[in-house]
């Protein structure tokens, strides 16, 4: 039993109860409530150690370990999931760019419990960083903070803050460095939590706000170099972003179930409403969605290990594609709940919940128009002709075959830019030349590399911030979902399960892909038939809705 | 620039005037209001509504109300609604049950009625069942007869305003086999019935909308006298059919004011940001968002206005027009939604950060008008079902000249009254919408408007109406194919729904190209240059088939100015675009 | 799109500069004429992530690899083309 399963099973079942229960945390919404007990929970059972690299006396070893975890709460509760996790998000860029003695305090402070907040936008500059209001003044050997961070998760409840401040009088991509502040520490000055902000979603979360009053921090609390705040903080952000798709995982994994089980239960004359063509078709493909949105999920944390330099290109797509994706689903099976979906109370109450819960992790630590620009700006390189070299190919395993150990995280690896290197999709060729004859997959794969040519050529043309670049980006985006989609098939269909050697849910996965960049490609009606047969198989084991399903804690 | 505000706009403008600007905290339907309400789960305060006397526009003119005009009652609902869509659906609660008298009640029934709306009393239908949903055949409650004139037993489930209504039309099984005859509506009048036979349960928690009172009743061996009975005995489904279809077409009104608000919000907001050092709207990809949206919202207006005038002047229309419109206007609505709250960023979310948080009330809000009133899957499952047939009919009409539509679609043109005798539960002949596209796209060929609007608009246009038949034709095709596996009674396909949503696009693309040229005469500039009419037909086609294009950046340009301008000048997102309550005005 | 000849000599200060100012002209629409090389990269929207982009196709052009913060680090195109002509040590 690895890491996630066993938690899974110690969170015990959330519609009947457990720690993390469906009911309870309804009423917490209702009441906009932060869930303490839930957290301290998460962290009686050691979650919060997850968030911690080993080599500082913690249990983070491998990302994609840390995206199952997440998931396992995130299908419980986003609110939960989200104020705990949350502490990892604010950590990674001094995992990443902090001096011993920082990533010494860091760590100790959060295996205790404690939680950490990353303070980088302000009211008036929204994700803008570079032209910050909130300076951090050089006086002696110190630092005299002044400003106001806005809309940050954890900033009160948070005791480590981690604050990009201004550090030059221009402007620019080197005017901000980056800060470990500990508020418990005495520091001459002022830090106080601002106003909860009221959300239309994780309405209990702790969204606030801090200010600093001339508060005083050591030399030593500045992270990296002055001015290479902005840098580090960018590099934070591939590995977070590879890693929220977690939290969609979750919301869509209990949405589905939630939606068929109702689907089950309900009949309409004389036949269950999985029976009828429109709502079997609708939960097929949300189940074919989930699967897509789980390899690339896998597929970006696992190249945090395998090519870190890619990860600036990777954290995009699975950005871009994962709560979007998500989102969507959760729309398309809101009709087969009809007006339960509106419902915030009855056994179908939760779904309301974690669909506007969902809503948000779109906007988290990157907005779509933000990722859509960093694709956007790789583009030209990324779509510039390459022939496949031999060492993308000896990487395939480790980046797809979710059975191959991983190499330790090199932070040191992570770039700004990937030079236009993309290994999922360098390696498509291959791909295409192992598929077997007759395979429903050769006629989309083939619509995906013709669709390539004629974006790179349509990219020399297009102007810069244009809508048609955006939609380039959108486009390259999903292709390189897909992709994924097909290499993970092959790596993974000789591992003894039929379901996993059938077709079918990469063939789906992939049409979904190509419809939503703009390919309309259906479904074979027989592919939708073994996923939903498939789901509902999942549904009886209790059992996850994954590639690699793990059971779930047993009803009560 | 002349700008013709619309007769139909009288009672709204009047309306716009009396309320004043909703981003004043201290005016009647404030946002400030609004989302206070919608925290506290609070039922908005409609007395000034009732003061502006909304409610007699319920209640036809021959009973001594003020509704003449479908067309000014969705003017009414869209200046509520762009404030409150609670404050609208809670206050036209009464419009289904009330439709349903005026269609189908005695002399003495609809008197009742008027009397009460005059009043100030409101009205509820029951129809849906906990176990039952949308499948109204299955409908369990039941109206047996007694010596005295009916019992009626069993549960509603999500019913609007239950305990506040004075009246509610219930939905009840009358035969114990049911089927096609098998179901009456009865009122429940609760000035002539004995109060321990009806009981009102929980109040149901919703995810928008939250101040609207939504209950479940369930009645105990209620008794009814005889005239309780709406409509002759077994016509319950017939009648709700028919008169679904001007009901959910009113639903509309309040979801197209939020639209403006949602919009208008936007624009707000992006207007005083800067982004890397320019302002937002400055960036192409920001405006092209603007741009976009504004083109769904005309694309709805004209949706919505041709379905609202078809309750005058082609009743027999709505079968098919009423859930196409429905469908189109829901679905164009949360997509609209959604690509703004990627403009709008965290303040899509934030409850009281920007124009007072009522954008994100409005999201939780649209998805109730696609769920009531004959919403759905199984309006849209019926639409389907009509279509191959309809079309096949359509194709066969080889003279293309169908029933004029100048009625519906030159807005000049006033309103016969409303007859509903003539609406149809199924449609019949060829659509004369369908073969008014074939028309408009053959005078366009032939040179049509040729010297009056730019060449490069108008070459646009014609391209767009090339396509827009050719998908007409492509549907066309697609739906024969549809019949073979399934036969012509499998409604349920899920092709047959994506073929009624394309359907759904392809009516508001030609409505909205039939508005122009039968109402041009009294657009204005903006509005008979066309410049709209090419981007909205081409973002209907995008819908249907999408591609990859360049934009058409001086036909964009000229869409954003005229956006800016009506922002800046504080008139609706309209096609009309009559005036707003003045930025600033108190009441 | 620039050439991008690898393996070839380090360019002289002039060459990149020139380079330069074509690329930011052809990014930004205006009139090479009037690109300042003493201005900031800001001063043409060209800071942060799309300054680093530059900085990519830059070493097309020049054959070797680049620090993509350089651009961040020497902010007009005077100074980013003097440290490049500069550097006695290229890694192709």
């Amino acid at each position: 039993m690895n890491a996630a399963e066993r938690l899974e099973l110690a969170l015990g079942d959330p519609s009947s109860g457990g720690v993390i229960a469906f009911a309870r945390m309804l009423e917490l919404d209702e009441l906009e409530a932060y869930p303490e007990a839930e957290c301290r929970a998460l962290d009686a059972l050691g979650l919060n150690a997850h968030y911690v690299p080993q080599a500082l006396g913690g249990r983070l070893t491998a990302f994609p370990e840390l995206l199952a975890l997440v998931r396992v709460v995130a299908r419980r509760d986003l609110t939960v999931a989200i104020a705990h996790a949350k502490s990892f998000l604010a950590a990674a860029p001094v995992w990443i760019a902090g001096s011993d003695a920082q990533r010494r305090q860091l760590a100790s402070l959060l295996l205790a419990g404690d939680q950490a907040a990353l303070c980088l936008t302000e009211r008036d500059h929204g994700s803008d960083l570079q032209d910050l209001d909130t300076t951090a003044t050089s006086v002696g050997g110190s630092y005299v903070l002044s400003g106001e961070k806005w809309l940050i998760n954890n900033a009160t409840r948070g005791r480590a803050l981690v604050v990009l401040a201004r550090t030059a009088s221009a402007a620019g991509p080197r005017s901000a460095s980056l800060f470990l502040v500990d508020t418990q520490a005495p520091s001459g000055g002022a830090i106080e939590p601002t106003a909860k902000l009221k959300t239309a979603g994780i309405r209990g979360a702790d969204i606030s706000g801090a200010r600093f009053r001339g508060a005083v921090v050591p030399v030593d609390a500045r992270i990296g170099p002055e001015g290479h705040g902005l840098e580090i903080v960018l590099k934070g952000l591939f590995v977070t972003r590879s890693l929220i798709g977690a939290l969609s995982l979750g919301a869509a994994d209990t949405g589905l179930r939630v939606v068929l089980e109702f689907a089950r239960s309900r009949r309409i004359r004389g036949q269950p409403v999985t029976q009828l063509p429109h709502a079997r078709a609708i939960l097929a493909e949300a189940f074919a969605d989930l699967l897509a949105c789980e390899v690339l999920a896998q597929t970006a944390a696992r190249a945090l290990h395998v090519v870190p330099e890619q990860a600036s290109v990777l954290s995009a797509v699975a950005k871009l594609i994962v709560p979007t994706s998500v989102d969507a689903s959760l729309r398309r099976l809101a009709v087969v709940l009809g007006a339960r979906h509106y419902l915030r109370e009855g056994a179908q109450g939760v779904f309301q919940k974690l669909a506007r819960d969902a809503a948000l992790v779109a906007l988290f630590d990157g907005s779509t128009v933000v990722n859509l620009s960093l694709l956007a700006l790789q583009l030209p390189r990324l779509a510039a002709p390459r022939s496949v070299d031999a060492a993308v190919a000896a990487r395939g395993p480790a980046l797809f075959d979710g059975a191959q150990d991983l190499p330790a995280f090199d932070a040191s690896r992570l770039a700004l830019v990937s030079r236009g290197r993309d290994d999922v999709l360098e390696a498509l060729p291959l791909a295409i030349r192992a598929l077997p004859a007759g395979s429903a997959l050769r006629p989309r794969v083939d619509s995906i590399a013709t669709a390539l040519t004629a974006d790179a050529l349509a990219l020399a043309t297009v102007a810069p911030e244009s809508p048609e670049l955006f939609a380039l980006a959108e486009r390259h985006a999903c292709f390189v979902a897909a992709a994924a989609c097909v290499h993970s098939w092959l790596a993974n269909r000789g591992a003894g399960d039929a379901f996993l050697a059938d077709e079918a849910w990469v063939v789906a996965a992939v049409s979904g892909l190509l419809t939503r960049a703009g390919i309309p490609t259906p479904v074979p009606p027989a592919c939708r038939e073994t996923l939903a047969l498939r789901l509902e198989s999942l549904a009886d084991a209790h059992r996850s809705f994954s590639l690699f399903p793990i059971p779930l804690a047993a009803r009560g | 620039m002349a700008e013709a505000v619309p007769s139909a706009y009288g009672p709204a403008e009047a309306l716009e005037q009396t309320l004043g600007d909703p981003l004043v905290d201290s005016n009647p339907l404030s946002f400030r209001s609004t989302v206070e309400h919608d925290e506290r789960e609070e039922r908005p305060d409609l007395t000034a509504l009732d003061a502006a006397g909304l409610g007699r526009h319920y209640v036809p003119a021959a009973l001594d109300g003020a509704l003449a005009s479908h067309e000014a009652l969705f003017w009414l609902l869209r200046s509520v609604g762009r404030r409150d869509v609670t404050a609208a659906t809670s206050h036209a609660v009464s419009l289904p049950a009330a439709v349903l008298a005026w269609h189908a009640g005695t002399p003495a029934q609809q008197a009742r009625v008027a009397e009460i709306l005059l009043g100030g009393g409101q009205l509820s239908i029951a129809f849906h069942e906990q176990e039952h949903g949308n499948d109204f055949m299955a409908t369990e409650v039941a109206a047996e007869p007694t010596a005295t004139g009916f019992s009626l037993r069993g549960e509603k489930w999500v019913v609007a305003n239950a305990r506040r209504s004075a009246l509610l039309v219930v939905l009840a099984r009358t035969a114990a086999e049911g089927g096609a005859r098998g179901f009456s509506l009865v009122l429940v009048d609760k000035a002539r019935i004995d109060p321990s036979g009806m009981e009102f349960l929980e109040r149901f928690k919703t995810l928008g909308v939250r101040g609207q009172d939504i209950d479940g009743v369930r009645f105990s061996d209620l008794a009814l006298p005889p005239d309780a009975l709406l409509g002759a005995p077994g016509s319950g489904f017939e009648l709700s059919l028919k008169c679904s279809q001007v009901s959910r077409t009113l639903s509309l009104g309040p979801l197209v004011g939020a639209l403006d608000t949602a919009l208008r919000s936007s624009v707000a907001f992006l207007d005083a940001r800067r982004l890397y050092g320019e302002p937002a709207l400055a960036i192409p990809a920001v405006r092209a968002a603007v741009v976009d949206a504004f083109l769904d919202i005309l694309l709805v207006e004209c949706a919505t206005l041709a379905c609202t005038r078809a309750i005058h002047a082609a009743p027999d229309r709505l079968v098919t027009w009423a859930p196409a419109g429905k469908a189109f206007v829901t679905e164009t609505a949360e997509s609209a939604l959604h690509d703004l709250s990627v403009l709008l960023g965290a303040r899509f979310y934030l409850r009281d950060a920007w124009w007072q948080g009522i954008f994100q009330k409005i999201v939780r809000d649209a998805p109730l008008t696609r769920v009531s009133h004959f919403g759905g899957v199984v309006s849209l499952a019926h639409l389907g079902a009509a279509l191959p047939a309809l079309y096949e009919r359509t194709a066969a009409a080889a003279d293309a000249a169908g029933a004029s539509l100048a009625p519906v679609f030159d807005l000049g043109r006033p309103l016969d009254p409303a007859d509903g005798t003539r609406l149809r539960l199924v449609p019949h002949g060829a659509d004369p919408l369908l073969l008014a596209l074939r028309t408009a796209h053959e005078r366009l060929e032939s040179g049509a408007l040729a010297s009056e609007t730019e060449p490069v608009i108008l070459l646009g246009i014609r391209s767009e109406v090339a396509r827009l038949r050719t998908e007409s034709d492509a549907l066309r095709a697609f739906l024969e194919t549809l019949r073979a596996p399934h036969g012509p009674g499998h409604g349920r396909a899920p092709e047959m729904l994506t073929a009624a949503r394309r359907h759904a696009a392809l009516f508001a693309g030609t409505a909205a190209l039939l508005f122009w040229l039968e109402s041009r005469g009294g657009l204005d500039d903006f509005g008979k240059a066309g410049a709209w009419l090419h981007l909205a037909l081409r973002r209907v086609r995008q819908r249907l088939q999408p591609a990859l294009e360049v934009r058409p950046v001086e036909e964009d340009t000229s869409v954003s100015a005229r956006v800016m301008d009506l922002f800046h000048r504080d008139r609706w997102f309209s096609l009309l675009a009559p005036p707003l309550a003045a930025r600033g005005s108190r009441r | 799109m620039t050439e991008s000849p690898v393996g070839q000599v380090p360019r002289s200060q002039l060459e990149i500069q020139t380079w330069l100012i074509a690329e930011i002209a052809r990014r930004r629409g205006i009139a090479p004429e009037s690109v300042d090389v003493n201005a900031t990269f800001a001063t043409y929207r060209l800071e942060s992530l799309e300054g680093v982009n530059m900085a990519g196709a830059l070493e097309d052009f020049l054959g070797v690899e680049l620090e993509p913060t350089l651009v961040w680090d020497f902010p007009t195109i005077e100074k980013l083309s003097r440290h490049l002509s500069e550097l006695t040590t290229w890694s192709p």
